[in-house]
């Protein structure tokens, strides 16, 4: 047991390290601490919201007692898919393998220990996101007051669950992609088909959340749920049915894991250099696109950068598919409520705002350079080369994406088309300005030392930090609408925020070419 | 070719790495910077190469400023550091192509040179995978062919022979001397002292951060072996370093 906790010990401070929690200077250590804050309070605030509106609707139909079904059943699925890519990070990274290995310490205790990050990182968002629930579920008389103590016993057995489904796609995606070549095109494969999955069990369960007398709701599946909500409730019996359906599944895993791990990380490590390449004339490309080339082949190769950074653009893209298959329906809607176009035109801003401030690969692009930062740094360019390379990946990403699904939407919604255009012409200047800003935003907040991109893409500053600043730069958007509606047919306060995105796009294009370039001297 | 002076770089936990540091490298020559563990020579390599900022000194690159003119400085040389960390995801080839292109070598002249290092380097047939699947040994001959195909005006190397093979070793000796034949300059750090007493022009030997022997080999070793030079000149040194 000396032997476990000493591992235990060392993938905490790896985690904490990892999240600039531990070690380094004061000023990391805050910024560590201000990022898991924010993390924690766009949960809180995400909770709040669900549980108060839940819990009053679920009220009313006398069915109280589901609100910690379906919020613990949300909060699951999100830390499940939150965790997806970390578990390949923490528990499959070949970093530090030749030395794990050679402890003289069993593969189980291993695999448990190096998930104790996984667990603690699930354990703190079920944690915030409960927490709110609970109250909201009191409130609503679901629960007496003294259930609270109930509540920290609850969440620690419910934090494995989430573990447990990671670690389990976990294992297959690194079983499957280490026995391939292309492993990369694998992943993303792999993990495209995983989100498409998420997606149609999402919307299934949507179609059934309200309606709480379905048989789901008393399915296997729902079980953990509702032993969950029991344990709440002070039943013991619950909550040793709660505790053996959690921690069981956990260690069967680990332990099924384990017997197979040294073996994974040795494929997964192996040297599989194929010796059959002929020479031929090599061609040059130029010094732009080459760097543009190289920012395209990261993207694409590193999974999580690549599905985290993008996933809005594939929403986007689903979005105007299912706008245009569902065009008839979507008017008549419409029609229903009696709208106008332009709050749609809004509400289509809206949305396609929200997915320009999720898209910012250059938020982490500087941080996922990390050891080879010294190849850039040591190449004869200057300074708009290196950052008009990741800046224009990320438009080359956008645009197009933009400029097809964008007047699609426009025209299933019944958008009229100079509003459409504005529309347009707004949404190609965020995206102007978005990248830029990603820059800055990761210039500020370097991760250069993440032992693994997930750390980079999932849990650094900068990527948060890219985030909120992208959700900030909509308000200049509503306060415009709101001052100028109906400015020059509905196409005003489009226009208007198209220049002051642009104008914004320019200063933040200035600050890399000046205070950035020494910024990035420093790194 | 190299010339540093007056160079000083302090970190921002107040360590102070190298200390007025003046040195120069003339073309043709190869030099070599030894010491111990922390001396200071990876911080005067870095910074030499332009992958670290310093705001004290001037190093200048062929005539060039590296502060004022860091682009035109940076054309002539090629840096190769001690564990060189390249693009796991991209293939060999693809990386060679990316430092072709960032160096403006002619499709031509990238393919002849890229033929010739990875032919003697033996790792042409590995070119099409990706640099994740090399081992650590391709991986160092890759960045060393990354750096030769640049032709260099100034080569500066950190540890340039540790994770070699006998071979390769003996082929970066045969390549060095080439380039300094060619008029080129090499400033290399190593641990090797015999591999340096043999191959070095001149020397430079660093002590916590101050530079306390220069000279050509002949001047500093004196018939004695570098090595017991070496071991003289930092006694009770390596303690602090």
């Amino acid at each position: 047991m000396r032997k476990f906790g000493a591992l235990l010990k060392v993938s905490f401070w790896g985690m904490l390290y990892a999240m600039n929690l531990a070690g380094g200077s004061r000023k990391r250590r805050i910024s560590g601490a201000g990022v898991l804050a924010l993390a924690g309070g766009l949960m809180l605030m995400l909770s709040a919201s669900y549980s108060f509106s839940f819990s009053a609707a679920l009220a009313q139909q006398g069915a109280v007692d589901m609100l910690p079904v379906l919020m613990s059943l949300l909060a699951v699925i999100l830390c499940a898919a939150f965790s997806l890519f970390g578990a390949q990070g923490i528990l499959f990274s070949t970093r530090d393998m030749d030395l794990a290995l050679s402890w003289p310490v069993p593969p189980l205790q291993l695999v448990v220990s190096r998930v104790l990050a996984l667990y603690l990182e699930n354990l703190f968002l079920l944690g915030v996101w409960m927490l709110p629930v609970w109250l909201a579920w009191m409130l609503q008389g679901g629960c007496m007051p003294a259930a609270f103590i109930a509540l920290p016993v609850s969440v620690l057995l419910l934090a494995f669950l989430p573990c447990v489904l990671a670690m389990a796609v976990g294992f297959v995606l690194a079983l499957v992609s280490a026995r391939f070549q292309h492993n990369a095109l694998l992943n993303n494969l792999l993990y495209l088909l995983l989100l498409a999955g998420i997606f149609a069990g999402s919307f299934s369960l949507q179609s059934q959340i309200f309606q709480v007398q379905s048989s789901f709701f008393t399915s296997w599946l729902m079980r953990p749920f509702l032993w969950f909500t029991g344990a709440l409730k002070l039943q013991d019996v619950s909550l040793a049915a709660l505790a053996a359906v959690c921690v069981l599944p956990f260690l069967l895993v680990a332990w099924l894991i384990s017997r197979r791990y040294a073996a994974v990380l040795t494929l997964l490590a192996s040297h599989r250099a194929h010796f059959d390449y002929r020479l031929t004339r090599q061609h040059s490309a130029g010094r732009m696109r080459a760097l543009i080339g190289r920012e395209f082949r990261r993207y694409f190769g590193i999974s999580i950068y690549l599905f985290n950074t993008g996933i809005g653009l594939l929403l986007l893209a689903v979005g105007a598919i299912a706008a245009v298959l569902q065009r008839d329906q979507l008017q008549h809607l419409m029609a229903q409520f009696g709208s106008e176009a332009i709050p749609m035109t809004a509400a289509l801003a809206l949305t396609v705002g929200f997915i320009l401030a999720m898209t910012q690969p250059t938020s982490c692009s500087i941080s996922l350079e990390g050891e080879q930062l010294w190849i850039i740094k040591s190449a004869p360019l200057r300074p708009w080369e290196l950052f008009g390379s990741k800046v224009g990946m990320q438009l080359i990403l956008v645009f197009p994406v933009l400029a097809v699904c964008v007047p699609v939407m426009g025209w299933a919604l019944g958008i009229p088309a100079a509003q459409n255009l504005a529309l347009l012409a707004a949404a190609a200047a965020m995206a102007f300005c978005v990248a830029p800003m990603g820059l800055v935003v990761n210039l500020h907040f370097p991760k250069l030392d993440a032992p693994n991109p997930t750390v980079v893409v999932k849990q650094s500053a900068a990527t948060l930090v890219g985030l909120l600043a992208g959700f900030a730069l909509l308000l200049p958007g509503a306060v415009l609408y709101n001052l100028i509606p109906q400015a020059l047919n509905g196409c005003g306060w489009l226009s208007a925020a198209a220049v002051l995105y642009l104008l914004a796009g320019v200063l933040f294009w200035r600050f890399l070419l000046t205070r950035g370039v020494s910024m990035l001297e420093e790194l | 070719m190299l010339s540093i002076e007056h160079f000083s770089k302090t970190y921002s936990g107040g360590k102070r790495a190298v200390d007025d540091l003046n040195l120069v490298v003339h073309a043709g020559e190869i030099c070599g910077f030894i010491g111990h563990n922390g001396a200071g020579k990876t911080t005067t390599l870095r910074a030499v190469a332009g992958v670290i900022s310093y705001t004290e000194g001037t190093i200048r690159v062929d005539g060039k400023d590296l502060h004022t003119n860091p682009v035109e400085a940076k054309k002539v040389m090629a840096f190769l550091p001690d564990n060189p960390d390249l693009y796991d995801y991209m293939k060999g080839i693809d990386y060679l192509n990316f430092i072709a292109d960032l160096y403006d070598i002619p499709g031509d002249d990238r393919t002849r040179r890229i033929a010739r290092y990875c032919d003697d380097f033996q790792i042409t047939e590995a070119l099409g995978s990706p640099i994740g699947s090399y081992s650590h040994g391709m991986k160092q001959k890759l960045a060393l062919i990354s750096a030769l195909i640049r032709k260099p005006k100034l080569l500066i190397l950190d540890e340039p022979f540790v994770g070699l093979d006998p071979q390769a070793s003996h082929l970066l000796k045969g390549y060095l001397a080439e380039l300094c034949a060619q008029g080129g300059a090499v400033f290399f750090s190593t641990h090797v002292l015999e591999v340096a007493q043999k191959l070095c022009h001149k020397v430079a030997i660093i002590q916590e951060g101050k530079l306390i022997r220069y000279g050509t080999m002949e001047e500093v070793v004196a018939g004695e072996s570098l090595e017991e030079v070496f071991l003289r000149q930092t006694a009770g040194g390596a303690d602090h370093a």
